[in-house]
């Protein structure tokens, strides 16, 4: 059996009223790939990011996940369907507890409706404890299970970051986006991270793409880059590679 | 032929509502432009201004342009106070907090005023006795020339205010970026009370032409004909000059059409009808910009 | 890993009985005279802005969309269910539906008034997709502003007079009155405390994340407003066969602001906050007639004074329970967790 990616898409595309933002964007990631997006400031990496979750539908090209054509797709199924994505300026649901915030991203695995929450069914309390139980364990993955019922916009900037991402766990992904997460860090809490992005990936055999300007972070962790500048891609390869490309050199530099 | 003459006179009818709706958009505008706040109150600011003008004249005996000139100085006076006071402490508040605010201070300004006078309407002077001037078989009235006329003039004047003078550029910036004009050594509480002070004034010589046209002043004037100038300020595209001028003609016409041809009972759902239809097609208005959040 | 989420059996029943307490308590006080009509009445409309409040609040505390049309939602169920029970009444004597109990034909009526309420609700809660914040309390206002106006002008309203000589059944039937009430809580309270309460809350947070993870927003938006909706023609019908006219000027603006007033002062978010709220500004004015002048200019004053000092109301998101209470004065308040002690807390 040949593995499928999982995540491909082809001569990606999108432009904003005629200003092309991104073009013929070509991805592909493997089963448990962590794949490095890197680039100067507005070359178009949140961008990406925006089509591959579906905040913005692409103008150009498909986005396939397992095979599986994502078109028209909007951003609550492209979740169902195993994207979750963190975001470079920390988007927690800042009044509610920590634990509430992974809850609410375990809501599309639950399925007792309206009704059976009204009267209290059986399976209304099932399925409660069953999260409860789950999301305590995520957090405890975090080592944040302390800070279960204290409210999200109270945590530290580390721990805040490393929330969105357990966040973005419990919605079960296949693939996980993660927008800078170093942003902000001290090298401490970058070393901290890098330990728990490698964790993840262990855990919850997920494969992972990450924005990220920290080049130590991005050079150490990913397997492979893929640089793009302009909305297009100028370099592909291993960060050895990329650390020696004369263009990915050039459009740092600004030459 | 009849109906022509018909049509035109209702079209004249709704070009006079409709300059008063343009002048009162245009403070809806100005003040949303800078600080990001729908001012409830504005409405109310116009039934201030009637009264101030309407005691002016009746109880100080003075002729109008002063009484209109008292009642501009008023209103202005009580805009700045009222961003002073109700909203400025809430600046950096969440948006929910803001509009609840300026619901409190169009309530408090209505049932003051309604302690005050009572909900009584007091009748205003007849203060224009300019004749009539016939364009062919239309009549149009003096006060109806008046209106047109003070109404263009105020909106030139502004105009060139905002975009010849030291202070209009400073309001400009900071309806841009308030962060960035700060740095640019611009005073962002300066200029919005500015802001708040020409809003209310325009405010003040809508309220004197809306009184000569209908001659009526009573505590709760100032809630609807404010909620219509409002609409015509989203219609335009909320924050644009021009917009909110052609917005309040465009309310105008289309109120006035209703009430001649289809119901006057339901002119005001048809209003309320077509901002509905407008910010569902086209939310940032017919002049503004889509912006959407940042991601 | 300890098992929080469990059936709090002790709470419930707790709370149901002190329901049962204060019915009886207030059923036996009607019976003996001691509230007279006057008090029956205004402990009627304490029901009416219970009603009102927590479900405005739904949309506006928890969803956090500011909606100021909640009148005129209320004012299609006034309407639907004061029809509906009208021309029952005025049916030739000996037909099939007079002969049915009338409770049943109040309950079926009010039923009616709600669910039409709350088609209207889905039709506001489509531009709401598109809309917040000040474009959205707008376009609520204008859709009440829209219900009043067609129905001072259809026929079967009654047109500008309104209706008259709707029967009283709201007075005639206090104790369903009363139960309805305590439903309506119950059922907003639990919709709350769910999974989909916790979308609604994720929403207003932040309604970019909640897509992000999986929240449908489009349909938890569409569903609080028609809830929301649908309780408030319930409150309407309530209304309608309390007062027994109903009139152009019922329904108007100023009764969306009442209704956004308690809900603000009670606490945008808490449940408990509303329906203090609620009691607190039906019963004071009342209590202070001479001074009812001055009723809504003390309403505006409050409003900006809780916006600029305490804008989260005077519960802020706080719920109150009976049992959290009770555990508190026993001295085991910390043993239990919050969510369980936040179940015990309907009324």
């Amino acid at each position: 059996m040949t593995d499928t990616p999982v995540l491909k898409a082809e001569h990606l595309g999108i432009s904003f009223g005629g200003l092309k933002a991104v073009s013929d964007f070509d991805i592909q990631i493997g089963q448990n790939e962590l794949v490095g997006l890197i680039g100067p400031n507005g070359a178009g990496k949140t961008t990406i990011f925006n089509l591959l979750t579906g905040v913005y539908q692409p103008t150009e090209g498909v986005i396939y996940l397992n095979g599986k054509s994502m078109a028209k797709k909007k951003p609550n199924q492209m979740v169902k369907e195993g994207i979750a994505r963190t975001f470079q300026n920390i988007r927690l649901f800042k009044e509610l507890s920590v634990l509430d915030n992974v809850k609410v991203a375990f809501n599309q695995g639950m399925s007792y409706s309206v009704l059976k929450s009204i009267f209290r069914t059986p399976s209304y309390w099932k399925e409660e404890a069953e999260i409860d139980r789950k999301a305590r364990e995520l957090l405890a993955v975090f080592h944040m299970e302390d800070k279960a019922d204290s409210l999200a916009q109270n945590l530290p900037y580390g721990q805040q970051r490393k929330l969105e991402i357990a966040r973005a766990l419990a919605t079960n992904p296949k693939l996980l986006l993660l927008d800078e997460p170093a942003a902000g860090m001290n090298p401490t809490e970058t070393a901290e991270l890098m330990d728990t992005i490698s964790t993840i990936r262990k855990n919850f055999n997920i494969s992972i793409l990450l924005i990220e300007h920290d080049m130590s972070l991005v050079m150490s962790i990913c397997e492979r880059l893929i640089v793009i500048d302009y909305g297009q891609i100028i370099a592909k390869g291993t960060p050895y590679e990329i650390a020696n490309n004369e263009k990915v050199i050039g459009a740092y530099l600004g030459a | 032929m009849e109906q022509v003459v018909m049509f035109l006179k209702q079209v004249i009818n709704g070009v006079q509502v409709g300059s008063i709706y343009a002048l009162v958009a245009l403070g809806y505008t100005m003040v949303y432009g800078i600080v990001k706040l729908l001012n409830f109150a504005h409405g109310d600011f116009i039934m201030v201004g009637a009264y101030i003008s309407l005691f002016a004249m009746t109880g100080a005996g003075m002729p109008v342009w002063l009484a209109a000139v008292i009642a501009v100085a008023g209103c202005a006076l009580l805009g700045v106070l009222t961003e002073k006071i109700a909203y400025k402490p809430l600046r950096n508040s969440p948006k929910l907090s803001v509009l609840i605010t300026a619901i409190g201070v169009s309530l408090f300004l209505q049932n003051l005023f309604l302690i005050l006078f009572t909900s009584s309407p007091k009748p205003y002077p007849n203060t224009v006795n300019i004749p009539a001037v016939n364009v062919g078989p239309i009549q149009i009235s003096g006060v109806t020339l008046v209106t047109i006329v003070l109404s263009a003039v105020s909106m030139i004047a502004l105009q060139l205010f905002v975009k010849k003078t030291k202070m209009g550029r400073a309001m400009r910036a900071v309806s841009e970026d308030a962060q960035a004009a700060t740095l640019m050594g611009v005073n962002v509480n300066h200029t919005i009370s500015l802001t708040f002070a020409v809003g209310s004034g325009l405010a003040a010589i809508a309220a004197v032409m809306y009184c000569t046209a209908y001659p009526m002043v009573d505590p709760y004037m100032g809630s609807m004909l404010g909620l219509k100038a409002f609409i015509a300020a989203v219609l335009g595209g909320i924050g644009i000059i021009p917009g909110a001028m052609l917005g309040g003609f465009a309310i105008g016409l289309i109120e006035s059409l209703t009430k001649a041809y289809i119901s006057s009972q339901l002119a005001d759902a048809v209003v309320f009808g077509i901002l509905i239809l407008v910010l569902l097609i086209k939310p940032a208005g017919i002049f503004g910009k889509n912006v959407g959040e940042k991601v | 890993m300890k098992d929080t989420v469990k059936v709090p059996w002790k709470a419930y029943i707790l709370n149901a009985f002190c329901t049962v307490l204060i019915f009886v308590a207030l059923s036996g006080m009607i019976e003996a005279k001691v509230i007279d009509k006057y008090i029956q009445g205004i402990i009627m409309l304490v029901f009416v802005n219970i009603i009102l409040a927590v479900s405005l609040n739904l949309t506006t505390g928890f969803l956090g969309q500011i909606a100021l049309g909640h009148a005129g939602f209320m004012s299609i169920g006034a309407y639907t269910s004061a029809i509906i029970t009208k021309a029952v009444k005025d049916l030739p004597d000996g037909s099939f539906l007079q002969s049915l109990p009338p409770q049943l034909i109040f309950g079926v009526a009010l039923l009616a008034g709600g669910i039409l309420a709350a088609l209207f609700g889905i039709l506001v809660g489509i531009p709401a997709l598109r809309l917040k914040g000040d474009y959205l309390a707008i376009i609520t206002l204008g859709f009440g502003e829209i219900i009043r106006v067609i129905m001072e002008n259809l026929e079967i309203t009654g047109g500008a007079q309104g209706l008259r000589s709707i029967p009283g059944y709201s007075t005639k039937y206090f104790g369903m009155c009363y139960w309805i009430t305590i439903l309506s809580i119950v059922i907003l309270y639990m919709l709350v405390r769910s999974r989909h309460g916790r979308a609604i809350m994720a929403i207003r947070e932040d309604d970019i994340a909640s897509e992000a993870v999986g929240i449908p927003n489009t349909y938890y938006k569409v569903m609080a407003f028609s809830v929301a909706a649908f309780f408030a023609g319930i409150a309407g019908g309530i209304y309608a066969h309390y007062l027994r006219i109903l009139g152009a000027k019922s329904f108007n603006f100023s009764r969306s602001i009442e209704i956004i007033v308690i809900v603000v002062l009670g606490g945008m978010g808490s449940m408990t906050g509303s329906i203090v709220a609620a009691i607190a500004l039906t019963i004071l004015p009342e209590a202070l007639r001479s001074f009812s002048d001055y009723r809504m200019l003390a309403y505006s004053i409050a409003l900006i004074v809780v916006m600029i000092f305490k804008p989260s109301g005077l519960f802020g998101r706080y719920e109150f329970s009976l049992m959290g209470c009770i555990d508190k004065i026993l001295g085991k308040g910390k043993k239990r967790s919050k969510e369980t002690a936040a179940e015990g807390s309907v009324k």
